[in-house]
């Protein structure tokens, strides 16, 4: 996948998480948004790189857009609950409806937050 | 005053979270900066008249602070749930002797990389703590 499949995919996963969330399947839900995360990240990293990023890789292409672009902690703050939240949440469905909630929100701001920076690091 | 020695607790607890760190006891500096948010969580749980005993305790006056109701319902983006997060996995990191899925447990740069979170999270309970306006701004309405 390239760049801008990368993108597409991040949208799509996006556009299906708020499907899902509307037909209540949460675990979906949180799972799009992972997923949308992990497409916008590797979009990325794949500006710099060809070969497949993994786990590391991706923390610390989330560092690399924070410093480089003075976005703060909330980037990693972002990042930390796709991953860790949202993520297991797709394994284990533990969060409570309130967590969900809160974390699909910081979910959405962190991949919306990553494709502004995606656009200026492909224009820069 | 109470608050004043809740946020110099959490402030010690930190420090000591440092140097757990610094010698390499990630364990022992996660179960120091779960300490150091309880304390900070106590001391606006208090201000509220919210129970703070329990871990759902915790998290109800987090979910408070950040509007989010029994439903879900969120009034804008969580920022204290955002930090709150840096310090249940902090929490979790101090408890966890088997990961039964082993890939959500960090790696040590992690402990470093989430520690400014937690840091945020005690100096805006604090703030929040001290600020008796607040507290008028949006009264606890109920329960768990």
């Amino acid at each position: 996948m390239n760049y801008d499949d990368h993108i597409r995919a991040a949208s799509e996963f996006l556009s299906a998480e708020e499907l899902l969330l509307e037909a209540g399947l949460g675990m979906a839900a949180a799972e799009c948004v992972w997923g949308a995360a992990v497409q916008v990240i590797d979009a990325i990293y794949h500006l710099r790189l060809s070969r497949h990023p993994g786990g590391r890789d991706r923390r610390e292409t989330v560092i690399r857009m924070r410093d480089k672009h003075q976005v703060g902690e909330d980037i990693l703050d972002g990042y930390r609950i796709v991953q860790t939240n949202l993520h297991n949440h797709f394994y284990t469905g533990r969060l409570s409806a309130q967590e969900l909630a809160a974390s699909l929100e910081t979910g959405r701001t962190f991949v919306n937050t990553m494709l502004n920076l995606a656009e200026r690091e492909r224009a820069g | 005053m109470l608050t004043q020695n809740h946020a110099q607790e959490a402030h010690t607890l930190l420090a000591a979270a440092d140097r757990a760190f610094d010698t390499g006891d990630l364990r022992e500096g996660a179960r120091l900066m779960w300490e150091a948010s309880k304390v900070a969580i106590a001391a606006v749980a208090q201000k509220l008249g919210m129970p703070c005993d329990t871990y759902e305790d915790i998290k109800q006056v987090i979910f408070h602070l950040d509007g989010i109701d029994e439903k879900g319902n969120l009034s804008g983006y969580p920022h204290y749930y955002a930090r709150f997060s840096a310090a249940k996995g902090f929490k979790e990191h101090a408890e966890t002797d088997e990961w039964e899925l082993p890939e959500f447990e960090w790696e040590p740069d992690e402990y470093h990389l989430y520690r400014p979170s937690v840091e945020q999270l005690v100096a805006m309970l604090a703030a929040y703590a001290e600020d008796k306006a607040s507290e008028l701004r949006r009264p606890y309405q109920g329960g768990k």
